[in-house]
């Protein structure tokens, strides 16, 4: 297994595709969170806003780059049939799942945490020259708000992982990954409203339920961080059943 | 040793290989012909399981692919050169291909070494030639030092010095014991580079047996005749049922009679001979003879070849094939053109 791992990593990181996207996802985030803590009005604002608006919100861009890099993981595979060189490398399909579900999922952990701390040590010092008060104390929640868009993190690199593996193109699978939380979602949502008047569907979005690992403060009307996580994981989960069961069924 | 049984794979309403049983034996380069569409690459990828048979299994020693602990070690498979990242190395295309077997850096740089690509191993495949691309493909099957080599159409795109390159290469694999089974529609290359042959035709098997039985079973035979005095010997010849066809004005080719008939003829009526040759036809006059009735693709007004005047009749092929002679039927056929 160690060896699998180890030539999925070799693929992940000598792919240029994804050292750029880590870097966008790392990099662009740093832009707006010196932009935000250098010029951002925080005057009324708690340690959950700031929190919020300084590492949580820029770091959602590595959220769904991470989920990119999921699924060029295995959809850059069959889109150039390196799948069928994987495959007579490593004859058991699930184990060639497992390395690169494993691979990626740590690679999209990594990226999320790094990305956290880098924005975190840009506006630390920004904002404590603003006398803005800042850091991951806010009774914990900061901490959870932190530790939950790390997961959230590996959980979109996961979910990519698995809509690369059902649909075996990037072209597909890409849009499907960022169109379906950011528009389809929200449609879903709409028809639940209209056509049942249920008010609290919102939160059972799986897609919003995931992102709203990555809330800092007043949770409001979303669910709490640990059923969000769970409720998200299993649609994750079951994303990834579908594409490991085609993958392993399919010819390649 | 590759033993296919009863292997079938139907693609939706297509049937592209129909109850295929062949054997590949170490020792030697068996190749494996049949035209566009036949089923050849079908059932190379069935024989490592990339694709799943509808009936039937190989096995490679025994073993299906899938029992295979670190595969690399044990077969050596190109089924494409072109199925690379573009934008990787051809070294971290290697790596990545030889860490998933447990096979470090050095092996990397001696295969690199081993096909000629040292030199661009840290360049990006997107710049390689197909050439160049087949000659990382055979790096890779080579990586493990496997016993047995599977390769489909190893010969595309490479240079006449590359083709012998990889022709010397897979007898010296074959000389090593090892099975080398080896698809490739360059039907000169493969007279020259396979000791055995499966021939396929719309997924089933038309004709197994080693290149020389083939060419023999299958292939066109002649008489080249020249002389002074060719109307008298034509007489003569064409008595003892002999067909003629003039080529030029003191050279004929004559079916059906030996040469050994047509000497003892002159010699017998003073006709001086200034030519007296037996001919064969090639390898690839008997693949299109044999496969004539196969082919699932063939241009509007593409000539199918002609009707030999001796052995069987390249429109009918066998169906089932007829056993392998055990020596070549015609006393006065030459030996395999081109000589291995």
């Amino acid at each position: 297994m160690l060896n699998a791992i180890r030539s999925e990593w070799i693929k992940l990181r000598s792919a240029r595709a994804n050292l750029v996207l880590a870097l966008l996802g790392l990099g662009i985030p740093l832009v707006i969170t010196l932009l935000t803590s250098s010029l951002g009005d925080f005057g009324s604002s708690d340690g959950a806003d700031v929190f919020s608006a300084t590492v949580l919100v820029p770091t959602y861009l590595c959220v769904f780059l991470s989920g990119v890099i999921g699924v060029l993981g295995i959809g850059q595979e069959y889109r150039h049939n390196t799948i069928r060189v994987t495959f007579t490398c490593e004859a058991r399909r699930s184990r060639v799942l497992l390395a690169k579900l494993i691979t990626s999922s740590l690679f999209g952990l990594g990226m999320g945490l790094v990305a956290q701390l880098l924005c975190f040590a840009v506006a630390k010092p920004i904002l404590s020259s603003r006398d803005v008060r800042f850091g991951f104390t806010n009774p914990g929640e900061n901490l959870s708000a932190f530790v939950g868009q790390v997961v959230l993190c590996g959980l979109f690199t996961v979910a990519g992982f698995g809509f690369g593996a059902i649909l075996r193109q990037p072209s597909g699978a890409i849009p499907m990954l960022l169109l379906w939380p950011l528009i389809g979602e929200g449609v879903v949502f709409n028809l639940i409203f209209v056509l049942a008047g249920w008010e609290n569907a919102s939160k059972w979005m799986p897609f919003t339920a995931g992102l709203s690992l990555g809330v800092a403060g007043d949770r409001g009307d979303i669910l709490d961080r640990l059923t969000a996580g769970l409720y998200f994981g299993a649609v994750v989960a079951a994303i990834v059943g579908v594409g490991w069961w085609l993958v392993e069924r399919r010819d390649a | 040793m590759i033993r296919i049984e009863g292997l079938s794979k139907r693609y939706g309403s297509t049937l592209a290989v129909h109850d295929l049983t062949v054997s590949v034996e170490p020792g030697r380069v068996t190749g494996f012909l049949g035209p566009n569409g036949s089923g050849k690459s079908t059932t190379m990828r069935c024989v490592v399981q990339l694709d799943r048979p509808t009936h039937g299994h190989a096995t490679i020693n025994g073993r299906a692919f899938r029992d295979l602990d670190q595969p690399l070690r044990e077969v050596g498979i190109l089924l494409d050169a072109t199925y690379v990242h573009p934008g990787r190395t051809a070294r971290d295309h290697l790596r990545a291909m030889a860490a998933s077997n447990g096979l470090g850096k050095a092996r990397v740089d001696e295969v690199l070494d081993m096909v000629g690509l040292t030199e661009v191993g840290t360049h990006r495949v997107k710049s390689f030639s197909l050439g160049m691309r087949q000659r990382l493909g055979l790096a890779g099957v080579m990586l493990g030092d496997p016993h047995t080599v599977i390769l489909d159409e190893p010969a595309n795109g490479l240079d006449p010095e590359g083709i012998r390159w990889i022709r010397d290469f897979l007898a010296y694999l074959a000389r090593q014991g090892r099975t080398v089974f080896v698809s490739s529609h360059l039907l000169s290359e493969m007279a020259l580079m396979a000791d055995h042959l499966v021939v396929i035709g719309r997924g089933r098997l038309i004709e197994e047996g080693s290149v020389d039985q083939f060419i023999a079973r299958y292939a066109d035979r002649w008489v080249r005749i020249r002389s002074p005095r060719l109307a008298p010997l034509l007489e003569l010849v064409r008595a003892r049922g002999g067909v003629v066809a003039e080529v030029d004005h003191d050279a004929v080719h004559v079916r059906g009679v030996a040469p050994e008939v047509i000497g003892e003829l002159a010699a017998a009526n003073g006709i001086v001979l200034h030519e007296l040759a037996p001919q064969t036809g090639s390898l690839e006059d008997a693949f299109l003879a044999v496969t004539a009735g196969e082919q699932e693709y063939r241009a509007a007004g593409a000539p199918v070849p002609s009707a030999p005047l001796t052995g069987p009749p390249p429109s009918s092929p066998p169906s089932p094939p007829p056993p392998a002679p055990s020596s070549n039927p015609a006393p006065w056929a030459p030996p395999t053109p081109g000589g291995r």
